[in-house]
Formats: C-alpha cells, structure tokens, sequence
C-alpha cells in the first residue's frame, strides 16, 4: 500500500532517534567544519576551568607581552603569547570563550523563553492582550536597543544581571513574532481546532501539539540570533562597558589588545579570530539548518 | 471479525426511535465582517439565522447548500464549538451555553464533529495510532491496555492497514486521512457525529468507500449523523432526512426521499436540476438560477431567495415566509410547490 | 495607500518616540544622582545642592519628567554637563560627519549588495553564486570591530598606506566606509537573491516568458521591481543595526561623528548629550521605518488599493 512503510521505524523512539539523525546525513564539508568548530567551542564552555594552563589572571611581570609560539622569542609555556601584564593569553582565551558563549547562551535563551511564550500568551488570548503584546513588539523593533544598552550600561555601573537582562531583551521581539505568527496559523490550519473539538485543554493544544509543530522555526530562529548576540556581547565589551576587568570575555580581550596593536597585534587579533570563527560557523550551520528544516522559509 | 462483535456490544444502547438527541432553537450566529473604527461601528452579519432544527437518535440529518450559505457554522453550532449570538443548541436537553468549560470538555466525549481537510485536522508530527487513541487519553477512559486495545479496534475497524498504524498523516493518501480522521472520532463511542463535508476533498471512487464505511459504522453504532455537504448525489447515498440551506436560513428541511424526489422550494428545484441524471431518456427541465447568490453581509429582505426565485412576486421581497407543513415536510416559502 | 493608513502609521511613529524618550528618561534617571558621579568625591554639600538646583534635579521624578516633556516640544533638550554647551546644538555639531560616513557605507552596500545578489540570483547554482554567498556570510558574520582592527593592522600599520584615525581627506574614509558597510553589503546581497529568486519562481514570470519577452526586458520591467520591494523593507528594518555598527565603527577609526560623542558622553555621564542623542537615534530610526512603509505602500500596489484585505484578515 505504502512506499515508506518498509523503511518507517515502527517504534516512536525509533522514529525519534531517526528524526534526529536525519537532518544530519549528507552534510556539505563546510557545515561539517562548521559543527566542529562549534563543539570545539562547546566543549571549551564546559571545561575551560579544567584545561587551564594558568590561572586566567596571573600575572608574571617577567614575561609581559611575549608572542605567540611561531615567532621570534615565543615559548612553549605560553603558545598563544601574554598580554600587557604577563598574564597567559591561552587561558584568558579559554575563559572568555566560556564567558562569552555562557553570556551569549543565556541571553539568547531568556530572550527565546521569554518571546515564544509571549508571542503563545498574544495569539491565545488576542483581543487586547494581543494588541498590547504587538506593540511591545513593534516598539521593541523599533527601538535602538544596542545604543539604549550601551547607555543604560555606562549609567548602571558593572552590574551582571543588568548586562544579562539588557542582552535576554535583545532579540525577543523576533521569537514573539514568529510564534504569535505561528500558533496563529496552527489554529487556522486545524490541527489544533480538531484537538479543541475532540475535548483537549489549551495546555494540552499548545504544549503536546503546537509547540512540537513549531519548534524547527524557532529552533531556526536561535541560530540566527545567537551569533548576533555573541557580537551584542562583545560589541559593548569591545567599548568596555559590558563585561569589564578583573572579568573578561572575547570581545573585552580584544578592547584590550586594541591598545597594543603597534607591538602586540595578536592580543587583538586572536580573540577576534575566535569571535569570528564562531559566529561564522554558527551562520553556516544555521543556513543549513533552515534550508534542511523548511525550505520554504529561506530568507 | 471479534472487532465487529466488540463493536456491536458498545452499540447496545437503547434505541428508541424518535428521541430527541440535539435541537437548535431559533440559534443564530453573527459574524463581524468589518472591524469597528472610530467612524463606524462594526459591520456584522448573520451566518446562520434564526434556525431551529431537531435531530432524532440514530438517524441522518444532511445539510446542503451552496458554499457561503451558512451550514458549516450551523453545523458548529450544533456540535456546540461556536456559542450562538442569539437562540440556543442543547444536546440531550441541556443547552450548550449552560456548561461549565469542564462538562463542555467532557460533552465532546459524546458529541464530535469530522472536518472536511483530514490532513489539516491530523497533527503532522505524530504517528496516526497515537492520534486515534488521543481522545480516550484526553478524556482518561479505560486502562492504559484498555485503550491500546480499543485504538486497535478502531483502526481495523475504519480498514486502515496495520502497517500504517505507525505512519505520520503526510505518509497517508487523502482517503486513508480521513479513515483516520473517523477513528478518532468514533473512539470515544460519541452518540452525534456531524461530519462536515468529509468526502468532498476527495476523489469519487475514495468517496464512495468512505461514504460506505460511514453508513457501515453508523449502523452498526448507532451514531446520530450530521452530514453537511453540498453535493447532492453524495447526500443522496447516506441521508435519512434533508435540510437545505439558502443564506443562513433553511428552505425546506423533510424526508430526504421526499425532499430530493418532489422539492417544495423553487431553490430545492435549482439545486437538483443542477444534478446530471445519467439517463438520457428522463427528460428535465433545466431551472438555471440567475446570477450568484446574494452576499451573506446584506441579505434580500423578505424571502431571502426572492432575488433569484423564477416565481417571486411582490409579497415575496417584503414578508418572510412563514414556517409551513405539508406531510411532516417543513418548507419556508409563500407558494411552495404541492405534491404531485 | 488611504489616507488613515498613513495617519496610522504617523501616530504610530510618534508614540514610539515618546515610549523611547519615557524609557530613556526613566532608566537613566533611576542609575543614580548624575551629580554625585560628576563632581569629585571631596566637594562640600553646598556645592552638589547648587548643581542639582541648577540642573532640576533637587524635584520629583514626575515633575523633572514633564518638564523635560515640554521643553522638547520647545526644542530645548538642555545643556551639557559637562561645558555648559547646548546639547542640541553638540549633537547636530557631529551629525554631518556620522551622515556622510553612513550614507556611504549605505552607498557601498547597495553597490556591492545588489548586483552580486541579482547575478548571484540569475546564476544560481553556480560557483559564481557558491563564492558570492560564501563571501556574504563571510561578511555578515564578520565583527566590524573586529573587521576594522585588521583594516588598521594592515593598511596602516604594515603596508603604511591609509591613517587609522581622523577623518580629514577621503584617504579616512575607506576603512570606517569598508568596515561599516561590509556586513551590511552582505545582508543586501543574500537577501536580493533569495527575493529575487522567490520573484523569479513565480507563475506570472513564466508567462512573461511564454510572451516571448527579452531576457532584459524580463530583467528589468517585472522581476526587479518586484523583487526590489522585500529589499526596501529590510534596508528600512536594518537602518538600528546600522546606526548600532557606525558607533563602534567611529570608536574604532576615531571618527568625529555622534558615535564618539556618544560612548564619550557615555563616559562622563553627560545626561542630556546622551538623552539627546538616544532621541535623534530613535527619530531616525522612526523616520526611516515609516518612510520604508509608505514606500512600501506605493511600491506595492496591493497596500496601495487599500486596506480592505488587511482588515478583513
């Protein structure tokens, strides 16, 4: 009767594990360095604190500026060369990729939690909910959010949890729009109406079934937020006013290296190369994420 | 087949002919077509209009009417998932608008209702038997086995191929949907079903066999039936009994032999002479209706079909007609035809 | 386009306006007492309550708020903290510089974006479209911080043929103008292509070609103007990023324009500079999405007929 019935799993794990898999098979070279680089990345996250060469912060007055392995006058002990204060430069790297990307992680996540369920709250309530919810978003849109973080930042003073709230702002107008679009359309398509009339709960609608059906473009939309807001983070830090010393990231690495580009130009240049090499990664990934995920949905 | 045997059991309830399952009284249902603004005040129109209707256990009610004339949203109405504007629609006596959200819920149990789009009202991502057991899990009917169990059943019982049960509603042909779509629906045991132009998105020989399949479990289950649909030749397979359906109101509404063999309304008489007969020796007479239906926004006054009625007079623009019998038949017209 | 389609979208553009300003006023007022972080630590009372009198900031928040309020609408957006200097007047001091660095980084990226999208689009497929896409996420995921460093670490610092800094002859303006206009070049590249795609599968392009129209003709009359519409909007959508890249760009190459002013005011807690700014930013940012919109509403004959289709979904 059926064409796919012989290569169908018959199990639902089965046919979840084979979901998972299949976006991954016949992947082109570049997405295939492109996921590399990012677990790389990951598991630099995860256990930076354990690869450490040196303490991120200590100092050795000795050793200031010393460049990195392939040059004149490096040494083994520091491959990556050290900075204006002595300090390793492999192990700030270490740490402010964990820093950056845990940044850049939480930020994307609180932005991508907070807009999905208001972008649900908007289309299941509508009425004025929804017309207040739109014009946040509106507003949202239109508001020079960098600039307004770069100002509140310099006004608040070295606070975390602003830098983190300024950054989960940053974006969620997007999630909101695309899952207010999207539940919008699940309940015109049917699915959900059908659910509705055969006596489910609107947790039930939206939780076992909308969020299921519109999880690959939000999922879409994450890979095309995160990288921006990696550089969010390390713009501003770039500035000094995001992440600032004794703490440091990617982008308050390579503010710092700017002052030394006559005599040291790698302090700059090796933590822009990683911010680059992520967010670029990150893209390619993405773009093919989306194209395998709905092709409808390029651009 | 012990599934037939099985489904013969849960059909064992009593059956007396002429019960009262659902009534509509006076149910209407208003739609805003023009959002309000600050000039005007918003713009509505009646879908459905002033119809009362009374359905009896175990027989087949059609509704048929052109599309736009309102028996979709009168079919909602009387499954009870849209709230009337005015009037009200009762299910085994108690109006619908009196239920708590959670008797609501627990109301679809008993009454469900089978979309035209079967892909649309499938979700997508989830393997069809898991689709059919869904309601019996919503509801908490039964024993985790008890309901894997009746989902078998269901499913054999609709004649979906056991290799299918594990196949997500894109790996399934149209018809094979909306076998789907009808286990589920019937999983719960309801006792009204009203199924909304189930067949029309399909092919005619898939037709055939589900309209079969549909009087089959009917019978056998004794489900009370709503059969909306606009085309009269699949009407003619599976009603008991026929409404029509002009402009949100009904025209005529009477035993579907009656109705479709010697209509009383001029727009009944459109309707069927618009039905190809495959006999060349009957001979017809064509009544073509002029023009397109009025628009649902601004309907005629009087009787709503004078607009278009080969035999309108003066009257028929200014007064509606009255609801009138002839022979248990119910007709809204000022000259409704006379038996032959 | 109708009349209360225009009228909607204005007053939409105004509160946006008065949200940023109220949000603005209200988060930068509520990090602490401008005074006490202006003045050195060691300065006696007397003094900080003479400036707080002099800058209203001794009275209530509402009260500094509506003041504030209805001295814009005079056009008074108050005076620098710092020198005394109208802040107004500071701030469109350092405009033209920032609109003739944006402006031709705009110029840049529509140069660059739109041919290399159109031919990457007409070509697709192709290496010719494989490289140029490869170049454009290059180039959207490039940092422009980042960019402009290697800029200044190569053309000023190892071969020595363009300043870093400044921005006195056109020889300064190629590096800000290359690292401002690179991403977004990028952006208007990919996007042409893929709307110019989108324009191409459609069916009445199959007509026209069933007409038997020239390639060019094809090209020119029904696919670019087409096309052209999604490419407007998000130009009109990306106008904030831009404004975002071209502060950092200025700090990057010293250049004298309100991104400067800004993370300088920034710096020293200069309130009303800061204020001020945030708001030209926001009315430009306004100013550039309406005017995308009507753009839009006359480009597209569809909004243009009306908003019957709009209203009644």
């Amino acid at each position: 009767m059926s064409l796919v019935s012989h290569t169908t799993p018959k199990t639902v794990a089965g046919r979840f594990v084979q979901g998972l898999a299949a976006p991954f098979a016949n992947m082109p070279w570049s997405v295939t360095v492109a996921v590399l680089v990012l677990v790389t990345v990951a598991l630099v996250t995860v256990f930076a604190r354990m690869i450490l060469p040196f303490e991120f912060d200590q100092m050795d007055l000795r050793a200031r500026l010393a460049p990195p392995v392939p040059m004149d006058g490096s040494s083994l002990i520091h491959p990556l060369g050290t900075d204006k204060l002595g300090r390793d430069v492999l192990s700030r790297l270490l740490i402010a990729t964990q820093t950056s990307i845990l940044l850049a992680l939480l930020g994307t996540l609180i932005g991508a939690v907070l807009g999905t369920v208001l972008g649900f709250v908007s289309a299941h309530f509508g009425k004025w909910v929804d017309e207040v919810i739109s014009t946040l978003v509106d507003f949202q849109a239109a508001m020079p959010w960098f600039i307004i973080a770069l100002a509140v930042l310099a006004f608040m003073g070295n606070s975390m949890t602003v830098f983190l709230l300024l950054m989960g702002l940053y974006g969620w107008e997007r999630y909101a729009r695309v899952t207010r679009g999207l539940v919008l359309a699940a309940r015109e398509e049917g699915y959900a109406r059908a659910v509705h009339a055969l006596g489910g709960k609107p947790r039930t609608i939206y939780l076992r079934h909308v969020l299921p059906n519109i999880l690959s473009p939000l999922i879409v939309q994450l890979t095309i937020n995160f990288p921006e807001t990696i550089l969010f983070e390390t713009s501003l830090s770039f500035l000094g006013l995001g992440i600032r010393p004794p703490m440091t990231s990617l982008g308050q690495m390579l503010g710092d290296g700017r002052d030394y580009m006559i005599t040291a130009w790698w302090l700059a240049v090796v933590p822009g190369t990683i911010i680059f090499l992520t967010t670029l990664s990150m893209s390619i990934f993405g773009d093919w994420l989306r194209t395998r995920f709905d092709p409808s949905l390029q651009d | 087949m012990s599934t037939t045997a099985d489904l013969k059991a849960l059909s064992a309830r009593p059956d007396p002919a002429g019960e009262t399952i659902a009534e509509t009284r006076d149910v209407s249902k208003a739609f805003v077509y023009r959002k309000a603004s600050l000039t005007r005040a918003a713009e509505i129109f009646n879908a459905v209009d002033k119809v009362s209707l009374c359905l009896e256990r175990s027989e087949t009610l059609a509704i048929v009417g052109e599309s736009g004339c309102g028996k979709s949203t009168f079919g909602r109405l009387i499954a009870g998932l849209l709230p009337p504007s005015s009037g009200e629609a009762t299910f085994r006596g108690h109006s619908y608008a009196t239920l708590s959200a959670e008797d609501w819920r627990a109301s679809r149990r008993n009454v469900q209702i089978i979309f035209q789009d079967a892909a649309g009202s499938l979700d997508p991502r989830l393997p069809v038997e898991i689709q059919v057991r869904e309601p019996l899990d919503l509801h908490e009917i039964g024993s985790r086995a008890d309901r894997a169990a009746r989902t078998r059943e269901m499913l054999d019982a609709v004649q979906l191929g056991r290799h299918l049960w594990q196949a997500v509603p894109s790996e399934l042909s149209g018809g094979q949907q909306q076998r789907v779509v009808i286990a589920r629906a019937l999983i719960t045991k309801p006792e009204l079903v009203i199924c909304d132009e189930p067949v029309s998105a399909l092919d005619v020989s898939i037709q055939a066999q589900i309209l079969s399949l549909l009087a089959d479990l009917k019978s056998r289950m004794g489900l009370t039936l709503v059969f909306i649909s606009h085309d009269l030749a699949v009407v003619r397979q599976i009603a008991d009994r026929v409404a029509v359906m002009y402009l949100g109101r009904v025209c005529e509404c009477g035993p579907a032999g009656q109705v479709l063999s010697h209509p009383r309304h001029p727009y009944t008489k459109a309707l069927l002479s618009a039905v190809p007969v495959p006999d060349p020796a009957v001979k017809r007479t064509r009544l073509l209706l002029a023009g397109d239906p009025p628009s649902p926004h601004t309907p005629p006054a009087g009787c709503r079909f004078h607009t278009r009625c080969p035999v309108a007079v003066g009257i028929c623009s200014q007064h509606a007609p009255e609801r009138q019998f002839i022979n248990g038949h119910e007709v809204h017209c000022h000259f409704p035809e006379n038996a032959p | 386009m109708s009349l209360t389609y225009v009228c909607w979208k204005l007053l939409r553009a105004v509160v946006t306006i008065w949200l940023v300003v109220t949000f603005v006023f209200f988060i930068l007022r509520l990090t602490g007492d401008p005074v006490a972080q202006l003045l050195p630590d060691d300065v006696d009372q007397n003094t900080i309550d003479h400036y707080r009198r002099l800058w209203g900031l001794d009275q209530p928040i509402l009260v500094q708020y509506w003041k504030y309020i209805t001295a814009l609408f005079q056009g008074d957006f108050g005076i620098s903290f710092r020198d005394g200097q109208d802040a107004l007047d500071l701030v469109l001091s350092r405009v033209p510089k920032t609109a003739l660095l944006g402006f031709t980084a705009l110029a840049f990226a529509l140069v660059f974006g739109i041919p290399l999208g159109v031919f990457a689009a007409l070509k697709k497929n192709t290496a010719f479209d494989r490289f140029v896409m490869g170049l454009a996420v290059f180039g959207f995921s490039m940092p422009n911080f980042f960019l402009g460093i290697l800029l200044i670490l190569g053309f000023s610092l190892h071969l020595r043929i363009l300043p870093s800094s400044g921005s006195d002859s056109w020889q300064h303006m190629i590096m800000p103008v290359v690292t401002l206009g690179t991403s977004f070049g990028a952006q208007i590249a990919r996007f042409t292509r893929s709307s110019m795609i989108d324009v191409l599968n459609r069916p009445y392009m199959r007509t026209i070609d069933a007409k038997g129209a020239g390639t060019s003709r094809k090209l020119y009359l029904h696919a670019l103007p087409n096309a052209a519409i999604p490419v407007v909007t998000i130009i009109g959508l990306k106008i904030g990023e831009l404004i975002g890249s071209a502060v950092i760009t200025e700090n990057v190459f010293a250049w004298p324009g309100i991104g400067r002013l800004l993370t300088f005011s920034v710096a020293t807690r200069d309130l009303a500079v800061v204020q001020c700014i945030l708001m030209m930013i926001a009315l430009t940012m306004v100013l550039s999405n309406l005017l995308v919109d009507l753009l839009y509403g006359w480009m597209d004959p569809r909004v243009r007929v009306g908003t019957r289709e709009a209203t009644s979904r």
